[in-house]
């Protein structure tokens, strides 16, 4: 049994924040239907890594969700959302602002057809605002946000997540937003409207700097690798990659010399307590523990810091990661048949729930490939539907 | 109406991904009642920036909430919790991995007295696996889960991505997972356990180079501020800053092209579509920087805006506390906190139209509530003062 089951959304999201929303939900039990452009589809059917004309992106984020393929600016298929949505819990969308409105599926409208509907919509900026109009892509959002800012080396340039963070976290938000909204509905039966905005979403994970900034009226540069106050806390360099390592307390600081064998450092009264090492990483510290480092691979250090009970790990390249035995065992790859692309690996999923697990057992739809069943489903003859696909207004995979 | 008005959670968090998650409960209603270890208190009450002795870290991520100070390692202490737990929804830790279960306040031990219980742990590595035991640092778990190979320029070294997502993405996560298990619960009665992971949040965000190397064996790398499928794409330094300017496909070249005042770019054949200007990035991008170099930010926002190309300066954080977006998305909330005063608190970014996040009052002081919380639970004003005489509380 899953927590959603039961639960019909009816998916206007494309590309990633919108769909990684309705993946959680989907890895939890939801019906997804999402609702597909005839002919063309998510744009994120078109995104790399491509296996021929098949994009293992799309399959991420879609996995476990049903495709319907129709053209909505048609009266014939916009009879058809109708039916869809009436008989739904949750939409979503992810459209440039208006997009809904052209489609004559506002709120005001939708909740005409449905007065319980729980209706999720997620865009760079929000439905309101002076900006609600401007599209942003990952890049303007992590650098409007102020991540950017926070991100990278005081004497370099700000820098970008490499993980669209944008879209991954306001996904996220937006798929606990429709969960709290299901409490909700659960509870009075009443439906509700949800917006998410992307900069709204990044601007609540700033940390400290707003509050920095509040109380003191200015906010420290971005530091890089490192954390004001604790010294070393770094990511150094070994002989085949990077170590990241955090030193919070002189006992550690000693244990940090033995375990490296860097015993001439740690006997330098120079660098004795915490505040001392702050003052003197940059002006040679760091290059004296570099010396060590650069000798010996990142594992090995992972292993001596490990065994002395200390923070720190080699930086991780995603194959590292993958290989890992936790990820392994946290079940944190998952392998599916994908319609269109074989045998197919994904990340699995995050949340562990001991008696309503999530996770996926398929790969994402073709573009339409249901479209047939929920079109039965909603009372088309074989003849109605037959005539559809001649007009186009439909299509079939 | 809040929607999770009536929902008790017990919040053993602290530090920054704990208390991230129950602070996302506490902003729709749910009754979060805080327990701190009497005398140390949450290790954040340490961490900067302070103001007359009281952390604002702290301030910030324990608004809404009840604050209590209880000895859990008393077992006096543990009873209370125990009788607490038992008239509770949620329980919520961050402990190392088995810390509750030696203070028998484990999975199993609380399900003895609330079998309905949802209990929701949340670690660097989860409950499982050969690195449960490990602590964990943000830099550490951002290190090893492949985020900070990812992240920074190709010729420089591994970036840890600034604000510790490690923790609030986690706690975030983890809000989302209480909640789906309570929406569980009103429909079946039934409790069950949470086990959410530092290092699972932040590999499944990799996204497409997890993908890369499973379906094409190929290995990805940092990249900086650019996208090696899209140029333009990327971060150019201005007059007075860093600006960033970008199309997402084919389209809108030849206006990017003007705009720059170079539209002697658009036909050149080493930038006539969007490949072949991807394998000739180092060429093109000098060449545009020196447009860029000539602009301050607020220029380079109305030329390109004009051009209908996506765009936006790197704000820094005083500039987004002015920001008209953030301010007309109501995104930050005047509060005045006990310890540190006056500040702007962020707002919930979850906007529900009819059962709104409300941040209705600061961060506790340390043990504030304890006695009207004990009373709640039906201990008596001579219990309380027992229990106070003891140490317990």
């Amino acid at each position: 049994m899953k927590p959603l089951d039961g639960i019909k959304v009816v998916d206007f999201t494309q590309a990633h924040a919108g769909s990684l929303a309705t993946m959680i939900l989907a890895d939890f039990g939801a019906e997804v239907i999402k609702i597909e452009r005839a002919g063309v589809g998510d744009m994120a059917r078109y995104w790399v890594p491509m296996k021929g004309d098949d994009s293992a992106y799309y399959t991420y984020l879609n996995r476990g969700k049903k495709s319907i393929s129709l053209n909505a600016a048609s009266p014939e298929g916009k009879e058809i959302l109708v039916k869809l949505i009436k008989d739904a819990d949750v939409l979503c969308e992810n459209f440039k602002l208006g997009s809904m409105e052209r489609m004559g599926l506002t709120y005001e409208e939708v909740k005409e057809i449905n007065p319980t509907i729980i209706y999720a919509s997620l865009n760079g900026f929000g439905q309101t605002g002076p900006m609600k109009n401007t599209i942003g892509l990952d890049l303007q959002l992590q650098a409007m946000s102020g991540l950017m800012d926070r991100t990278g080396f005081p004497d370099g340039a700000p820098t970008k997540a490499g993980p669209a963070m944008g879209d991954q976290l306001s996904g996220t938000y937006m798929a606990m937003a429709i969960n709290l909204a299901l409490v909700h509905k659960r509870k009075t039966g009443e439906g509700q409207r949800i917006d998410i905005s992307i900069l709204d979403s990044l601007f609540s994970i700033l940390e400290a700097a707003p509050m920095t900034y509040c109380l003191t009226g200015e906010v420290p540069e971005r530091v890089g690798n490192s954390y004001l106050g604790i010294s070393p806390y770094d990511a150094l360099e070994a002989k085949d990659g990077y170590v990241a390592v955090g030193i919070s307390t002189d006992r550690q600081w000693g244990k940090f010399c033995t375990a490296l064998g860097m015993d001439e450092i740690g006997a330098d009264e120079r660098y004795k307590t915490n505040e001392l090492r702050g003052i003197h990483y940059e002006t040679g510290l760091k290059d004296k523990i570099e010396a060590v480092t650069k000798t010996m691979s990142k594992f090995d250090i992972e292993a001596k810091l490990r065994d002395a009970r200390l923070a720190g790990a080699a930086v991780y390249t995603v194959a590292d990661a993958m290989a890992s035995d936790q990820i392994k065992e946290r079940e944190m790859l998952q392998t599916v048949t994908d319609k269109a692309l074989g045998e197919v690996t994904m990340p699995g999923t995050v949340i562990k729930m001991s008696e309503t697990p999530g996770g996926y057992t398929e790969g994402a739809p073709l573009l339409g490939e249901n479209t047939t069943e929920y079109l039965t489903q909603i009372g088309y003859s074989a003849e109605e539907i037959a005539a559809l696909v001649e007009k186009k207004i439909i299509e079939l995979a | 109406m809040k929607i999770l008005e009536g929902l008790t959670v017990i919040d053993f968090t602290q530090a920054y991904s704990g208390p991230f998650c129950t602070m996302n409960l506490g902003d729709f209603g749910a009754r979060v009642i805080k327990i701190e270890r009497a005398g140390v208190g949450d290790q954040s009450r340490e961490w900067t920036p302070f103001k007359d002795g009281n952390s604002g870290y702290y301030a910030a991520i324990n608004r809404n909430k009840e604050g209590m100070s209880l000895d859990i390692n008393t077992e006096e202490g543990k009873e209370i919790a125990l009788r607490m737990i038992a008239n509770a929804d949620v329980v919520v830790e961050n402990f190392k991995v088995g810390t509750l279960d030696k203070m028998g306040l484990g999975y199993e031990d609380v399900k003895k007295v609330n079998p309905e219980i949802i209990y929701a742990s949340i670690s660097g590595f989860g409950q499982t696996g050969p690195l449960k035991d490990l602590a964990a640092y943000d830099n550490v778990i951002q290190a090893m889960s492949g985020i900070m190979e990812m992240t920074g320029f190709p010729d420089g070294v591994p970036t840890k991505i600034g604000p510790a997502i490690g923790d609030n993405f986690t706690g975030l996560t983890m809000a989302l997972a209480i909640t789906m298990a309570y929406y569980h619960k009103l429909g079946t009665g039934k409790g069950q356990r949470l086990d959410v992971a530092m290092m699972d949040t932040l590999f499944a965000i990799l996204e497409s180079p997890i993908l890369f190397k499973t379906l094409l064996g190929e290995d990805l790398s940092r990249v900086g501020n650019c996208d090696v499928t899209l140029t333009p794409y990327d971060v150019y330094p201005c007059k007075d800053g860093y600006f960033s300017a970008g199309l997402a496909g084919e389209s809108g070249w030849d206006r990017f092209c003007k705009a720059i005042e170079m539209p002697e770019l658009e036909k050149d054949p080493r930038f006539i579509d969007n490949d072949t200007r991807c394998k000739n990035y180092a060429i093109l991008t000098p060449i545009m920087t020196e447009f860029f170099l000539t602009k301050t930010r607020a220029e380079l926002a109305d030329i390109f805006t004009a051009a209908k190309i996506p765009n936006s300066p790197v704000s820094t954080i005083p500039e987004l506390m002015e920001h008209p977006q953030i301010a007309a998305r109501e995104m930050l909330v005047p509060m005045v906190d006990p310890g540190v005063g006056e500040y702007l608190a962020i707002n919930n970014p979850m906007k529900l139209s009819v059962t709104p996040a409300s941040l209705d009052k600061p961060a506790p002081l340390m043990g504030q509530d304890t006695e009207a919380i004990l009373e709640s639970f039906g201990y008596n004003a001579e219990e309380i003062k027992q229990f106070a005489a003891n140490g317990a509380i």
